[in-house]
């Protein structure tokens, strides 16, 4: 009977052992929307053929690889690092290197992430490196000095020094330089970034964080003081945010 | 003597919790004129900490009622006018994201001034009716809300040193779901609430108002130029705790808000009630229409 009990003790222990391995694995990521041309490339064998990319494919080459969408097209994965599913869209002509877990190096373009739990982000590009901490969604879009990052909903920490403080949901920042220092933060109108993003609005399914989104942009609207008569374009050379401003004949509110 | 249980205001004050969060019922999905881009439109905006508001109004309605003391008939079934004036306080104490949902408690005061005239059965049933109403406000995805609130109203008397003729506390919960239709936003309202009452006068210890209520309301506010038209209806079951009694309420209302600045409106308006009662001599049928204007200030 003893031995009974401790075959038994030993089956369900190597049972869940098995169990908890398996689910500590990565999943291999997978396509889960694509509009127009997206391919994977592996670094790994440049020889192999870009991979083009379908809806539910499996990205089945082995970290580092490159992820490519073309004009007009839209791509949309779904992996899990560590213990956490997260969900990655790339815009158009965006070019990203998928090194391991969630580090990604961003040639050109955009890309949105967004995951449920605390996870860390890190973002590199030719003249810059950003390491975010924090859970939410966000934005990243490569410019010439660095990356411009928008939170839509959560808070990410940069790391880069102790003294800055959190982005939080409605956030604008630039990390700038070799070690990505953040810029001053500037509030953004986020019902309007929501209905106006590609990013959001060019897939078939809300995003797992869709109903965090809605309530950050709900807050920021029994929050709000005033808008201003400008919208917010990309950086001139010599670093400079362009701000371009809205002619007086269109509806203001400051 | 007038229906304590039948409040005519209370429409009134929901309307403007729903005016209050109104703008956060927008969807935030639906598609904007302005071109589009892979990020999406930046426009920079300024906004408070904790979302701390304050709104104080002032609104004056004048209208005529074809049986101000809600009987059913009688010598009391009689023709007038009323003058109200209200002055109200609405503090929004923040909003807050809980990820998913979002949280606004939001406090309320209020004064009522009702005097009556054309009539001389009306003359001396002037009251003032003071309220106090704390509500925490959740909001999620796809216009529902969930409401509980906790009201206190009290009717003084003009006649009599302000004195306390009747009062009622009000726990309750509601459950909301807001749709747009084109550019008209409308509402549906599922609430619950028992209400305490204490009225000094009456003779029996018991309170024989005291009572649980549910009610169900539809509203819809349909935008044209600088107009609004808005019919809602409300229907109300009300079952007393002290006594044999179950009341059925019916009250249907169209309302036209013209906006002169994002300030002061004016309105005119009509409102049908109908009660049946399971009790004899309590149904009534009031058609109360008249005009009136709102200001309002926003901090």
């Amino acid at each position: 009977m003893q031995l009974f009990w401790r075959l038994s003790v030993t089956v369900l222990l190597a049972v869940g052992e098995g169990y908890g391995q398996t689910h500590k694995e990565n999943p291999t990521p997978f396509v889960s929307a694509v509009s127009g041309k997206a391919f994977a490339i592996s670094k790994q064998n440049p020889d192999l053929a870009p991979q083009k990319l379908d809806q539910n494919d499996s990205i089945v080459y082995q970290a580092p690889y490159s992820l490519v969408t073309s004009k007009e097209s839209f791509l949309e994965i779904k992996h899990q690092s560590f213990d956490q599913l997260y969900t990655m869209r790339m815009g158009q002509s965006t070019g990203v290197e998928f090194r391991e877990n969630s580090k990604f190096y961003i040639f050109q373009g955009s890309l949105l992430l967004a995951g449920m739990g605390e996870m860390s982000w890190s973002l590199e590009s030719n003249v810059s490196k950003a390491k975010l901490t924090g859970s939410g969604t966000l934005i990243a879009e490569v410019i010439p000095v660095g990356f411009k990052i928008l939170v839509l909903e959560g808070s990410f920490s940069t790391l880069t020094s102790v003294d800055d403080e959190p982005m939080e949901s409605g956030d604008l920042v630039l990390l700038t330089g070799e070690k990505g220092k953040p810029s001053k933060k500037i509030k953004i109108e986020l019902p309007l970034l929501l209905s106006t993003s590609r990013l959001i609005n060019q897939f078939p399914d809300p995003l797992i964080t869709q109903s965090r989104l809605i309530s950050a942009a709900q807050v920021q609207v029994l929050r709000m003081k005033s808008k201003y008569n400008a919208f917010i374009g990309g950086v001139s050379e010599d670093r400079q945010l362009r701000i371009w401003k809205v002619p007086s004949e269109q509806k203001a509110d400051k | 003597m007038r229906q304590y249980d039948y409040r005519p205001e209370q429409v009134d004050q929901f309307r403007n919790r729903q005016q209050q969060l109104k703008q956060t019922n927008s969807s935030s999905r639906s598609s904007h004129e302005i071109a589009k881009s892979d990020v999406g439109l930046q426009r920079p905006v300024e906004s408070k900490k904790k979302g701390f508001g304050y709104q104080l109004g002032f609104s004056s309605k004048i209208y005529h009622s074809n049986n101000p003391l809600s009987t059913e008939s009688g010598a009391q079934k009689v023709s007038a006018g009323i003058w109200e004036n209200t002055i109200s306080n609405n503090f929004l104490l923040g909003a807050y994201d809980l990820r998913g949902a979002t949280f606004s408690p939001v406090i309320g005061l209020s004064y009522t001034n009702f005097t009556h005239f054309g009539h001389d059965v009306v003359k001396e049933m002037d009251f003032g009716s003071l309220s106090l109403n704390f509500a925490g406000i959740f909001t999620f995805g796809k216009g529902w809300s969930l409401r509980p609130s906790l009201g206190y109203t009290a009717d003084l008397s003009l006649e009599d040193s302000m004195s306390r003729q009747y009062s009622q506390v009000s726990p309750g919960i509601a459950l909301g779901k807001s749709f747009s239709i084109g550019k008209a936003q409308s509402f549906l309202e599922w609430s619950m609430n028992y209400t305490f009452t204490n009225t000094p006068g009456q003779i029996v210890s018991k309170d024989l108002l005291d009572r649980f209520e549910t009610g169900l309301t539809w509203g819809i506010d349909i935008p044209f130029g600088d107009f609004e038209f808005s019919p809602f209806l409300n229907l109300a079951l009300a079952d007393y705790s002290n006594q044999s009694k179950t009341d059925f309420t019916g009250t249907f209302g169209l309302n036209l808000t013209y906006s002169i600045t994002d300030w002061m409106a004016l309105r005119i308006y009509s409102t049908l009630s109908s009660r049946n009662s399971s009790m004899e001599f309590r149904d009534f049928t009031r058609l109360d229409t008249g005009a009136g204007a709102t200001l309002n200030a926003r901090f």
